[in-house]
This record gives C-alpha cells, structure tokens and sequence, in this order.
C-alpha cells in the first residue's frame, strides 16, 4: 500500500550512510571560542544512526552540555518525556545535529512556545566529496565557522562547536555558503542539518 | 504589510487590528511579516509564488469571550477570518487561508481539557488541545480510555475532527468528526450556540447523546465555515487488556475481492480494529527485474501474468494484517475464527502471527511498540523517514494529498488502481500503481491515497503534480469517486466534482452560507464554499 508512512519510506533503505571512516581528528571546537555572549542551551539533540550524529553529540558532550540520542530518527520520545515538559515551564534553547525531518518538528513546536531557529546550517552532498554548507545565523558565528570549516576535514565537530557555542541576541541573520570538497563525505544527495532553536530576539 | 485582503481598505484593516489588539492583548495580534510568514502552509505547491495563498496578519485568543469579540470587529470590517486549531494540517494546507489575505484566527492558545470521564469515555476540549496534550493528561491521571489519533499527533482534536481526519483503532473512533459528541460554535454574528443536548440549560449528556432534539447541524462545521468551534466532544475507547495482530496472505489477484469481503465482516461485526492491506508482490519489484519488466510492458501486465509470476516464486499478490482488541482470550479466539473463516474460503491462504500487547504498559514496553498509533500512542515518527528518493525528489519540501474515496470492495481497488495509474503513468509520477492498496482508516469506505511530490527549487515539479492532481480528480469523477478532503489549492476544484443537479448541494451551503454570514468573514472558500461577494472568483 502506499500510503502515507510508505509514501515516505521508500527509498530509505537505499540511502543508509556509509560509515564515516577519518571523520574526527583534533579537537576543533577549541578554535571557535565565541568573543560575544552565547546561547545558553538545554540539551543538544543528535542523530546517533550516523557517524556524523554520533561526532556531533561527542562534542556537545565534551562541552559539558546535556544530550539526547534520538531513537532511529524519531523525535517523539524526547518530546513528550522532555521538551514539552520543559517547555512548558520555560522555553529553552536546544541544538541538534539531525535530517530534516526532526528540525521541521521541533521548529514547527518552538514557533507555538515563542522559540525561532537562529542558527541553521543546511549540509548538502553534490556528491564526489563536495558538501555545500548554507548557513544562516548570528553574523560572528557565521563568520567563524565559514572561515574554519573549508580548511579541515572537521567540519561536523565545527559545526558542533558553532551551534553549541551559538551568538545571543542575533535579530538579523547573516547568510554564507561554504563548500568543502574531500572532507568528511555525507551520502550523495543526502542532506542534514546543523541548528538552533532559541526563544525570539 | 505585505497583503490585504481583496476589497478592504487600509483603513477598514488597521481599524480592525486596533481592535483585535483591544480584544487579546497586542503581543497576541501578529501583524510583522516574519510572525506572519510562520502561518505560510509548508508544502503549499505554489510556495513563493504569486498564487501562493497567504494571510495578512493572525489573532490569537484565549478565550470564548474573545472570539466573539473578534468576529463582531471582523463583521463590522468585513474582514476575513480564517480560524485555524493548531495549524498543523501538513499535507491538506497546514494554516494558510483559501483566501489570500485573510487573517488567521489562531485558537491555539485556547488550550484546555475541560473534562475527560474514563466512566462515560469521553473528552472535552478546546481547539488548541493536541493529541500529545490529552494523551499526557490521561496518562497523569492514570485513566482508562485511548485516544485514537492520526500519524502524526502533534494536531488538534477539534482541528483534525473538523477536516474529518482518521486514526488508527476501532472503525468508531478512527473517524474523528463520528466520533464527536458535542459542539461549542461562535457563529458569525458573535454568537455562542451549543449543540446536540448542549442546547438544553444545564444538560448532563452533552458528551453522552449527539442529536438533541431538531436538525442534526454538526455537519456544517467539519470542512464548512459556518461558524468557529470552541469546544467539541469526543468518545474515547475503554481501554483494552490486550491487543494481537495476525496477518493474512492470499496468492492471487483477484483473491483481494473476497479477501475484503472477509475482512469487512470482521470489522462491520466489531471482531477488529483498523485492517491494512499491502501487496508483497509488488514489494517484490525491488529485487525482481523480471518482475519490474513485466509490470513496465507496454500495457502493462494482465492479472494472469501476474498470478504465474507470484505462483512461480511462491509471492502472495496480498496481504492483510488484522488488529483485534479486547480480553485476552476473546483475542486470541477471534484470530482464531479469522484464520478458520479466511482459510476454508481462499485456496493457498496462509497466516502468521503479528505483534501481541497487554495493557496497560510501561514506558518501555510503549517506547518499543512499532505503531504506536495502533494502540492510541501519538508519535512523530512519520517525519522520521521522509529519504529523497525517486518517488519523493524532494522529501523537506512536502507532498499533496490525493485522497479519493472507493467502495470498500476488492473489485474498487483493482478497477482504481488501473484507472489512476494510467493517468500517474502519462504524468510521469511515481506513485500508485497496479499493486496500490487503500488506506483504510474510514470505517466504510477505501481512501486510494498517494502523495505528490511539492518542491520549492524545482516548479516543474510542482506543475507535474499540479497538473496531474487536476486530472485524476477528473478521472475519479467519471468513475463515480471523489475526494474526501483536500488542500486549499484544490478545494474548488473538488467540490465543483459533487455536481449532481447542477451543484445542489453547492447551491444549498451557499445559500445557508448566505444567510448566516452575509459578510462572509468566516473561513471563505473552505469546502468549496464562498461568499455571495467572492463566487466570481471561484477556480473551478
């Protein structure tokens, strides 16, 4: 039947990511220690699935900031047992490294509770190693990370690095493009996300 | 401001704004185009467009007494309101208007459970209350009734009841607007009504006893614009002490037809829950070219080949799986009577076992149930497998629901399947097809649903789906199906396919929308229904 779930799923098992051999080197998120205040953020959330993810939540880990696993993808569990609730106490700034799908859940959640995505970095493979990395964000983390991220092959741990270490106060986000070419490769055509969800300027 | 509604002036809509901030509070009127933009439906087909359909600003109240002071400013300005629960009807509009430049009534802030009573089963809530919300205050209080809600659950009860959305359990409670009891509407001249037994001062089975007494006039308020609900009454299912699925292989083509007939029976006599019907044949196509070669010749296969193929490599043409709920031990014997029944009717049926639950569970046991939605847990899973692939090119940029309704018969989906894919196939889209099986949450009827791929970077795309959309809403009518809901884009152009006697039915809403909101202010052109002052600009 192709229904809606299958309408979605198919496909999905002929894009399961290689695994991600050479990803982590040295410790990037030393070099993007912020000049201005920060976001102080609840949790970061990440896709442990991937090698990406798994890098991602190591540094935020490494930070000394509270994560979350998502369970295959999904964001439900850490809704309903963590974010609603805190929410509903008083809307935090989270990060995450994750597909599409749970950004679009969790910014469609934040807009209900007063929260907006300050920082979104769309990380999209032409293939043949090439990634295209469309941020939007604080101008001086933008700035940074722009300048760090085609000089290594570091970039997830970067981005970590950057979101967890995400500009306050930004009211007018700055956009840049980067592209890395040989660097820690994504699946062809597969595109994740690196962001911020924080309440409104 | 970046758009006014048609025919209202500046000063008409500053006026009401004024007014609407008077009425909630300012910081809940959004008039920045930055707040507004978050109102923008997701996966409009016309994103960034001329004709993408847009509001002009958004009210959000927190009470009854605010709405209708909204609605009386709206009236006095003539400005539309388009009311909207939680807005996240993705697929079918999200919370953009039918009409351009109307202002979104965001009732999401009225968010409180009024009552839920696991003795009676049933609940009562207002608009901005989401499946999530009740599920978590019948978990807190430890009651024992489900909620039956839809893949995903972060919507509104009201909201989803309204644009008759389904779920996943009993046939009962899986149609959302059947399943209510009850309505709290502000009409359009400010007006608060109650209906069913809500009419009556002081009435003890509001939630208990739909009609009341007179016309039955629920149904002008689920996908009409007759008036803005405030509270609506729901029946929740008693909590089962287990759950047991068994799936059901049947080996040829037109074994589908008494396959259904089997398991309607089943399901009209209250033996299961929701059925799901799938093809593993045509799962089969990922790893037989033979079998992908035979489906893609010209014509394409005939029933017969079709049966040699799955003969020859011992693959079932379908399969259904059964969900039965109840005590454990009717459960089992009703799997029983369903293998007995099916087996001794269809030559070269087989069976095996599914998933087993007992109720109530822990937090562990519900984390690894697989469908949560079949045992009343809302989840968000479906946005958790949207992989590009050659079906959805563009997965983050949405789909449009092409839902028409069938007869519940297996003869329907064999004759559906050839009619669409024909036209899916000279489209060039990749859906549906000759080994489609139909969504089956609407308790009598099939819902041959497939999503058309929406991208914001490709409007090819978008024209292909448009288009298509366009000609199999054509194709359905001339087999005598239709839509059961629809997108705002295709509203018109649905409803303009209900024309027996020369569009009766739409002559009779618009005469009703005529009298009671003159000004048309409410909801304009949802259902296909306008204002006397807007029907020029119908699209269809």
């Amino acid at each position: 039947m192709t229904n809606r779930r299958e309408f979605l799923q198919i496909g999905l098992a002929a894009t399961a990511l290689p695994a991600a051999g050479g990803l982590f080197s040295s410790g990037a998120e030393a070099t993007v220690a912020p000049s201005v205040p920060t976001i102080p953020l609840y949790k970061v959330l990440f896709d442990d699935r991937f090698a990406q993810g798994k890098a991602f939540g190591d540094v935020a880990s490494n930070l000394g900031l509270a994560c979350h696993a998502m369970q295959a993808g999904d964001v439900t569990d850490f809704w309903y047992h963590d974010l609603d609730l805190a929410w509903r106490a008083e809307p935090k700034p989270i990060a995450g490294f994750t597909r599409h799908g749970p950004l679009f859940v969790l910014e469609h959640f934040g807009w209900d509770r007063g929260l907006r995505v300050v920082f979104r970095a769309e990380h999209h493979s032409l293939g043949g190693g090439v990634i295209e990395h469309r941020l939007s964000g604080p101008a001086e983390s933008l700035s940074t990370a722009a300048a760090l991220i085609p000089a290594g092959n570091d970039w997830v741990r970067l981005m970590a690095a950057t979101v967890t270490q995400c500009a306050a106060g930004c009211s007018q986000p700055a956009e840049r493009t980067v592209v890395t070419r040989g660097a820690a490769s994504l699946p062809d055509d597969e595109t994740f996300y690196s962001w911020v969800i924080a309440p409104k300027a | 401001m970046a758009t006014l509604p048609a025919g209202v002036s500046a000063a008409d809509f500053n006026a009401a704004i004024t007014k609407f901030k008077a009425a909630v509070g300012e910081k809940h009127v959004f008039t920045s185009d930055e707040d507004v933009a978050l109102y923008r439906d997701a996966y409009s087909p016309m994103w960034g467009t001329p004709q993408e359909l847009l509001a002009s600003a958004a009210v959000a109240p927190d009470t009854v007494e605010q709405v209708q002071a909204i609605v009386r400013a709206a009236n006095e300005h003539k400005i539309p309101l388009y009311p909207i629960s939680t807005g996240k009807n993705v697929g079918y509009g999200g919370s953009a208007p039918n009409l351009h430049g109307s202002v979104v009534l965001d009732l999401k802030r009225m968010n409180r459970i009024l009552e839920v009573d696991d003795r009676r089963g049933f609940a009562l809530v207002e608009p901005g209350v989401a499946y999530f919300d009740l599920y978590r205050h019948i978990q807190e209080k430890k009651l024992k009734v489900w909620i039956d809600c839809p893949d995903p659950g972060w919507g509104s009860l009201i909201g989803n009841s309204l644009d008759h959305g389904v779920g996943y359990t009993f046939g009962a409670f899986r149609d959302h607007f059947g399943s209510h009891c009850g309505m709290e509407v502000v009409l359009p001249n400010g007006e608060i009504m109650r209906t069913g037994m809500g009419a009556l001062p002081g009435a003890k089975s509001w939630q208990d006893y739909k009609y009341g007494f007179g016309p039955y006039v629920d149904g002008l308020f689920g996908q009409g614009n007759f008036g803005i609900v405030t509270k609506m009454g729901f029946w929740l299912m008693p909590e089962p002490e287990a759950y047991q699925s068994g799936y059901v292989s049947v080996p040829k083509r037109h074994d589908i037809i008494a396959l259904v007939d089997h398991v309607n029976y089943l399901e009209h006599i209250g033996l299961i829950g929701q059925p799901n019907y799938s093809s593993p044949l045509g799962r089969a196509q990922r790893n037989e070219p033979d079998l992908r070669a035979l489906v893609g010749k010209a014509g394409g296969p005939s029933d017969e080949e079709l049966d040699r193929f799955g003969a020859a490599k011992g693959i079932p043409s379908w399969e259904v799986e059964l969900q039965f709920y109840g005590p454990a031990k009717t459960v089992a014997a009703n799997w029983e009577y369903a293998r007995e029944r099916i087996g001794a009717s269809i030559p070269g049926s087989t069976f095996r076992d599914g998933h087993s639950y007992r109720f109530p569970m822990t937090d562990e046991q519900k984390a690894a149930v697989e469908h949560k939605v079949a045992v009343g847990i809302p989840a968000m899973s479906i946005f958790s497998i949207g992989a590009r692939s050659e079906l959805n090119p563009s997965p983050t940029d949405g789909h449009l629901w092409f839902a028409p309704i069938i007869p519940k018969t297996g003869e329907a989906i064999l004759e559906s399947q050839r009619a669409f894919a024909k036209v899916y196939q000279e489209f060039g889209l990749n859906v549906g097809g000759i080994f489609q099986t139909p969504a089956t949450w609407i308790y009598r009827a099939f819902v041959m649903i497939v999503g058309m791929p929406v991208s914001r970077s490709n409007k090819e795309i978008n024209a292909k789906s448009m288009a298509a959309f366009k000609r199999v809403v054509e194709v359905a009518a001339e087999h005598g199906w239709a839509e059961y809901r629809s997108p705002p884009a295709f509203a018109d152009l649905v409803a303009d396919s209900y024309s027996y006697n020369d569009h009766a039915l739409r002559r009779f809403n618009e005469q009703l929308k005529d009298a009671v909101d003159p000004n048309g202010i409410i909801a304009a052109g949802r259902g296909g229904i306008w204002p006397r002052h807007l029907r020029g600009g119908r699209k269809a």
